[in-house]
């Protein structure tokens, strides 16, 4: 990948999970169809992507195509098994999406060639141009903890969730403190059974009685019904990696204790 | 609002449903190459086609010498790519040899930075504002010691509860706990020995309910609210303008 002056690149290549999703893809010329709803979709038009392999776009080694994966599982891999089911999968896929909907207005998604301290961010409330949300490396480096198709789809659910709370007016910062590691920043979860949220509502909030999600809750709830609730035909790599990042942001990033776990401990 | 409708919807799913080399069944890996080849294959299973993984494995002879090969890759420090060190890690709990004991406690207890190497902090640091972060510690070492629980099958119970007790990752301490319940059938003893055992700040996220593929709806959902009757309510969030910003609020439930 051509680098930025002054800055470290990304880390290019395919893990076993990108692997495992990748595969499934058919190329653009068998699919074209896909590939632009991707593209439009997800506002990936900025030309950040155009060295992170935006015209080799069936390349899983590169950001672009390992985007590409990612969205391949948001729009197909949950399969809307209702109660226990958290949330639908469009409701995860409508409030990813860039374009404007019910959850908020538009963004474009850049690449960010840079560690960035994170995985990715979101501005929001931009004077005189359009919100959006930064890619950064750690969701794209081979051999990194963050590089997951899994991880980077709630990755994509997290941000645009930053994106919902600007559009509700409310405060969309992390916080520390209680039960949140302190390596990390994190968010309060506010509890709800499956079911209190029927699926197409997930826009929707309350405050009396409290129904609401952070961006890290949102995040956890699709790990979750990715884990226990996707198609069969979902590659066990998936699942089982959406099982270790929702657990493990359970147990670190509330600051309150969540009162569920993610799947059995078992090895398949 | 104006809402973009033309990308509303995907178009339909499809897939590549051909067979793509390598899958299952395979024969026992013997070396780094044929380990490689095996992880691929287990990896792009299908979740609906996982018992064909565990009829794989549970056919494999010679099961020392595949763990050994495992075992030689949960040794790498750093531990090399995630996902594939994670394979490895359920494919050693699948085969349930013994011998595997001691490489996955090693893995249990192994240092975020030994396992990580350069990758450690890297999108793991206090930022501003609307960013998404993920806590180096503890993820691996969760599902080591999840697969140190499953190949001890209820033995060595010291051992797991003392990773309840001391782990420095929250994340494993947790997974250890709820390990150590699922080989004691959830039994109210259990969370007692357990409880007795942990550390007081995880108390509360141990013995919660499991979200899992063919849980009871009902049995879940009671449990869920039972233990959220009992946890200190989050604070409202907190407003910070747009006048619109009330869109998508609704009393009713």
């Amino acid at each position: 990948m051509m680098a930025m002056k002054g800055r470290p690149m990304c880390i290019d290549g395919m893990g076993l999970v990108d692997l495992a999703v990748s595969r499934l893809i058919p190329v653009p010329s068998q699919w074209p169809e896909f590939f632009s709803w991707a593209k439009a979709a997800f506002a990936l038009e900025d030309d950040s992507w155009d060295p992170a392999g935006a015209g080799e776009p069936w390349r899983g080694s590169l950001p672009y195509g390992k985007t590409i994966a990612s969205i391949y599982l948001l729009a197909y891999a949950i399969r809307d098994e209702y109660i226990p089911q958290w949330h639908a999968r469009g409701d995860y896929l409508a409030a990813a999406r860039a374009m404007p909907n019910p959850y908020h207005g538009p963004f474009y998604i850049r690449f960010m060639n840079n560690s960035g301290g994170s995985e990715a961010h979101s501005d929001t409330g931009r004077t005189a141009a359009r919100d959006r949300t930064d890619m950064y490396c750690p969701v794209f480096d081979l051999g990194g903890k963050s590089d997951d198709p899994v991880n980077r789809a709630s990755v994509l659910v997290h941000e645009a969730w930053h994106h919902w709370q600007y559009h509700k007016g409310y405060q969309s910062g992390h916080l520390g403190g209680g039960a949140i590691d302190p390596s990390v920043e994190g968010d309060y979860y506010y509890p709800h059974g499956t079911g209190d949220f029927d699926f197409g509502q997930l826009w929707k909030f309350s405050l009396s009685p409290l129904r609401f999600h952070s961006p890290y809750q949102v995040q956890v709830e699709f790990s979750a019904d990715l884990a226990e609730f996707s198609f069969h035909w979902v590659p066990v790599a998936a699942t089982q990696s959406a099982r270790y990042y929702g657990n493990t942001r359970l147990a670190m990033q509330f600051h309150n204790r969540v009162n569920y776990r993610i799947g059995q401990p078992r090895p398949f | 609002m104006q809402n973009d409708m033309r990308h509303e919807t995907p178009p339909p799913m499809r897939r590549i449903e051909e067979v793509l080399s390598p899958t299952l069944p395979l024969p026992p890996p013997r070396g780094d190459d044929e380990l490689d080849r095996f992880l691929a294959a287990v990896a792009a299973t299908g979740v609906g086609d996982r018992e064909l993984i565990r009829t794989t494995i549970a056919g494999f002879d010679h099961r020392e010498d595949v763990a050994a090969t495992c075992h030689r890759a949960l040794a790498a420090r750093p531990c090399g790519e995630v996902g594939r060190f994670m394979m490895v890690l359920s494919v050693v709990g699948e085969l349930r040899h013994d011998s595997s004991l001691e490489p996955l406690e090693a893995v249990t207890w192994a240092a975020d930075a030994d396992l990580l190497g350069s990758a450690y902090n890297a999108g793991a640091r206090a930022v501003e504002g609307s960013a998404c972060e993920f806590p180096a510690s503890g993820m691996i070492q969760s599902r080591a010691a999840e697969m140190f629980t499953w190949v001890a099958a209820g033995r060595f119970d010291d051992r797991v509860l003392k990773i309840v007790t001391s782990h420095p990752s929250v994340a494993t301490r947790l997974a250890a706990a709820d390990a150590f319940l699922f080989h004691h059938q959830d039994s109210a003893r259990a969370l007692e020995t357990v409880l007795a055992v942990a550390q007081p700040m995880d108390r509360k996220g141990i013995g919660v309910p499991r979200l899992w593929s063919d849980v009871d709806p009902e049995v879940f959902a009671e449990r869920l609210a039972a233990a959220n009757a009992l946890t200190e309510a989050a604070p409202l969030p907190r407003k910070v303008g747009r006048d619109d910003g009330d869109e998508g609020a609704t009393n009713v439930y």
